[in-house]
């Protein structure tokens, strides 16, 4: 019996010393295998980054703009209540909800550079040094907004409309920089339908270069066509690299974003002329 | 042989929610909707209605349809239109 307890009390001590060990092992290699850890992590997050496509981004941006919505009306209507009754109760209130709407419109912004820093890299591949400029500048702007952790802690109104208006500085050149963005992503995707379409005519080019058996006068309004797509393809192609150029030096003076969206617009249309001329040529016996 | 084992537990496991990651990722890339060029299922084709003039369906007609649906100022880039500015009033 005695011999029983003696090696039931030796067993657990064995196992308590076994358990200890693994304990005492997996806190060694805790410490002893940051790296391994910190770069399994990296990867990790990584990868996640990656995933994120450009619809998640979009979701996650509409989403985030839903919730500024939501607190901007609770914020105007605690705003009134306040100046309407003007009680202890009321500025607490009105405190409260602007602090939340501060921040839910920093995130809301954050979300949305967010989305328009992937669709830039996804449309452009960040090819130049002034789409690696803008790139650079959208993740500045999302890091500099993500470490503002003082919004939203203000517990007076003379703090609160410091940071507010501290935050609001950025706005003019946050929105240089969001309309820079948009115009390369949109010249991008029409250099790339222009250059389809050059293909095209080429090939068209080449399978007419020789003699046809079409009537003369056929042949000539066929000619004539061909130059007409010819001409509106160069102009669109003239207009977005116009555009071009200026964006490459967006940061040198003054600088308007909806006259180069009217010459994209523009170039688009020359674009459309071009292409559907080309298809009904293309269409023809 | 703790010690092992802990190493594989570290090689392992990460590799494993490393792939599963890249599994995601491709999933994801390959169930992007991609722009059709065919007909829906259940329009009428050419020979339901032979009086149709058939057109040709190559990349160029594909082409056209992608130019004339893109805009330059997307409505998926466009940044929500509201009030950006908020304040309190003096104290």
């Amino acid at each position: 019996m005695a011999d029983a307890h003696a090696l039931g009390a030796c067993l657990r001590k064995k196992v308590e010393v076994q358990l200890l060990s693994r304990a005492h092992k997996f806190c060694y290699y805790l410490v002893m295998k940051w790296w391994l850890i910190g770069g399994w992590a990296f990867l990790a997050g990584a990868t996640v980054v990656m995933a994120q496509s450009v619809g998640d981004l979009y979701a996650q941006a509409v989403d985030a703009g839903t919730q500024y919505r939501s607190a901007y009306s609770a914020y105007v209507q605690a705003k009134n209540q306040h100046l309407q009754y003007n009680t202890g109760t009321t500025r607490v209130e009105a405190i409260g909800k602007t602090n939340a709407v501060l921040i839910s419109r920093n995130k809301w912004l954050i979300d949305y550079l967010k989305y328009l820093r992937q669709m830039l890299a996804e449309v452009t591949t960040i090819a130049n040094y002034p789409q690696t400029v803008v790139y650079l500048g959208l993740e500045n702007q999302i890091n500099s907004l993500s470490g503002l952790t003082e919004l939203g802690q203000g517990d007076s109104f003379t703090k609160i409309n410091a940071a507010s208006n501290d935050w609001e500085k950025r706005l003019e050149q946050m929105d240089k920089l969001i309309g820079v963005s948009q115009l390369q992503i949109s010249s991008t995707k029409l250099a790339n339908f222009q250059n389809q379409l050059g293909g095209y005519m080429e090939e068209y080019i080449q399978n007419h270069s020789t003699p046809s058996a079409l009537p003369a006068g056929r042949q000539a309004a066929q000619a004539t066509t061909l130059t007409l797509i010819t001409d509106k393809l160069a102009a669109s192609i003239a207009d977005r690299k116009e555009v071009d150029q200026q964006l490459a030096v967006y940061n040198t003076g003054y600088w308007s974003a909806s006259s180069y969206i009217q010459q994209l617009d523009r170039s688009h249309q020359q674009l459309l002329e071009a292409a559907k001329l080309l298809a009904e040529l293309t269409n023809q016996p | 042989m703790n010690g092992r084992r802990l190493n594989l537990v570290w090689l392992i496991l990460p590799s494993v929610v490393f792939f599963l990651l890249v599994a995601t990722f491709i999933i994801k890339l390959s169930r992007r909707p991609a722009i059709s060029t065919q007909a829906p299922v259940g329009s009428p084709t050419p020979l339901d209605n032979p009086a149709a003039t058939p057109e040709t369906d190559n990349g160029l007609t594909s082409l056209v349809r992608q130019i004339a649906g893109w805009q330059v100022n997307d409505l998926r880039l466009a940044a929500p239109p509201f009030d950006r500015k908020i304040s309190l009033p003096s104290e």
